[in-house]
């Protein structure tokens, strides 16, 4: 039985099985890959729970952290989104709300620029039902009002925290009968978060059906110039939402 | 409707309270459909009074102290309690998820924030009819109004931001990014701002309600949760409810003056007429705790129910 601790690629062999396709990082297994999960015990709302993953890892040009792709292989919609960091983010780690059918091991695969892959498990239990949704409530109402938040005062080489946000639906268009996942409706949701500062694109966050409605995403940003911090988010119909604050240094 | 008496409660006082003036608190037990009544000097249960509607949430009360209001989440009502009578004498049906209830300033409309219809409603006490129903964001948790009265602070804890309504006309003036699980709310005396609570983001935002712009946060604990400040605006206390803890904030200079810990799972917060008292509701511990606001120390755990599964929540005193 798989506990709540984490389960690093040392004693991975059942997620290799699991997760066939994954490059394993040759031998060691230090702390600055492992993946730190910060979830509920048990979830109340599959449709909404709460996900913070990091790493402590370097962030440079030449040795970072390039994505952390998260799954829970016995959900019917197995992968949750895969965040891809650049050397600009300062830290690697990102939050997030995903979807869970019946909860189980979440797994974060991390992949270092310069080592590889590597994988970290933590349980969570969910209260059945987040992954389906009756077709009768599916709609596309009140879509858009993207927003950004970062800290009023920015200091020059700080990291600091962005927060955003995208009203959307989110549904995996899939009903249970008789204990199986059927497709009832399409898809729809959030499929991209591309983040820019100034020209330069800073992070990007791929998502799946089985993001929660209204996704409220978190991420480290180490700000070494002034410029206009984009976020645009695109659904998986092709429309496109975009938001922007100035980033200036404090006096 | 009946009243419950005294004789099947159990009060614990851990430590005698300090000396205190007379109030009374009126305390809905979600998980059993009933307001509590408790002498606020002695920290006795005086009665616990079954309501007809399902899980009352949030309370609020009337300046006068006469008419207690509930928001009763599991029935999409509000009821109106008579404090002199103890007894529910009036159902409101308002939306789906009756979450929050709010007086405005001038007392003649309750503000209900309904999360699973995604709706803010207004009831007109006078006429007990619902008299606006407004589209919110998701799941909105709670209305807090300007000290004026003019404009409506809309907490959704989905979306996590923060509306904010024209009172007359029902709009929304603005939409402010506040934070995951947006939840309490507290207008300033001077007027000047709302504090917000953003569970999701461990935060208390700090809303300039002039400009109607988000000036600041203050990050806290995990699951930052009820909020009320003192009368002359100085303090804030804030729960901190994953750990277990009260905020105390000194207003003006956003700063942390002291951590009270309390029993687990801290929710709403009250305080006493002499603001020497402060109360805390702990839905999932099934107890209120009373914290001795000069000292900043828990002096007592009360059980305010029947049962093991009363979950007090909602919290309004008489001042």
């Amino acid at each position: 039985m798989i506990t709540r601790r984490d389960l690093l690629l040392g004693v991975g062999g059942l997620s290799a099985l699991l997760l066939p396709g994954v490059s394993w990082a040759q031998g060691t297994l230090d702390r600055s890959h492992r993946p730190e999960f910060d979830l509920p015990l048990l979830a109340q709302d599959g449709t909404a729970i709460p996900v913070t993953i990091s790493v402590d890892h370097p962030m440079e040009p030449d040795h970072y952290i390039k994505s952390i792709d998260v799954v829970i292989e016995t959900d019917p919609v197995p992968h949750k989104g895969k965040f891809h960091f650049t050397p600009a983010n300062g830290k690697a780690y990102f939050a997030f709300q995903m979807r869970s059918g019946v909860g189980g091991p979440v797994k974060a695969i991390v992949e270092c620029s310069r080592h590889g892959s590597f994988v970290g498990m933590q349980d969570v239990r969910v209260v059945p039902g987040g992954c389906t949704v009756a077709p009768d409530k599916v709609t596309k109402e009140r879509l858009g009002n993207p927003m950004l938040r970062i800290p009023r005062s920015v200091k020059r080489g700080e990291v600091i925290e962005v927060r955003t946000k995208v009203d959307h639906n989110s549904y995996t268009g899939l009903v249970e009968e008789n204990g199986k996942f059927v497709r009832a409706a399409p898809e729809f949701y959030v499929k991209n978060m591309s983040v820019y500062l100034g020209d330069r694109k800073v992070a990007e966050y791929e998502m799946t059906s089985a993001v929660s409605p209204n996704p409220l995403i978190r991420f480290p940003l180490r700000v070494t110039e002034e410029g206009l911090l984009r976020v645009v988010f695109v659904n998986n119909e092709g429309q496109r939402w975009e938001t922007s604050q100035p980033v200036k240094f404090s006096s | 409707m009946r009243t419950l008496r005294i004789g099947l409660v159990v009060l614990s006082v851990l430590l005698a309270a300090a000396p205190a003036m007379a109030y009374t608190v009126y305390i809905t037990n979600h998980g059993e459909n009933s307001i509590a009544i408790v002498d606020g000097k002695t920290k006795q249960v005086r009665d616990i009074v079954k309501i007809s509607q399902g899980n009352p949430h949030l309370a609020a009360l009337s300046p006068d102290g006469r008419w207690l209001y509930t928001s009763n989440v599991g029935s999409a009502s509000v009821s109106i309690f008579d404090t002199a009578e103890k007894k529910e004498v009036a159902v409101i049906p308002t939306d789906k998820g009756c979450h929050g209830v709010t007086l405005s300033p001038d007392g003649k409309f309750l503000w209900t924030a309904n999360n699973q219809a995604d709706t803010v409603t207004e009831v007109d006490i006078a006429e007990r009819k619902v008299v606006k129903s407004i589209k919110a964001g998701s799941k909105p948790m709670l209305v807090t109004f300007g000290r004026d009265g003019k404009k409506a602070y809309v907490s959704n804890g989905g979306s996590g931001d923060v509306y904010v309504i024209d009172v007359a006309s029902g709009d929304i003036k603005a939409k402010l990014f506040a934070g995951k699980d947006a939840m309490g709310g507290w207008a300033t005396p001077d007027g000047k701002e709302i504090w917000t609570t953003e569970g999701g983001d461990n935060i208390v935002s700090i809303i300039d309600s002039v400009q109607d712009k988000i000036i600041g946060e203050i990050k806290l604990g995990a699951d930052t949760h009820g909020v009320i400040m003192t009368k002359d605006g100085k303090k804030a206390y804030v729960s901190v409810r994953k750990e277990d803890w009260i905020a105390v904030l000194d207003v003006p200079s956003r700063t942390l003056l002291a951590k009270i810990p309390v029993s687990k799972l801290p929710d709403i917060l009250e305080l006493s007429p002499d603001e020497k008292e402060l109360w805390v509701t702990s839905r999932d511990s099934n107890i209120v705790d009373v914290v001795d606001a000069t000292k900043n120390q828990k002096v007592a755990s009360i059980k305010v129910g029947t049962t093991d599964k009363s979950q007090p929540h909602g919290i309004a005193i008489a001042k």
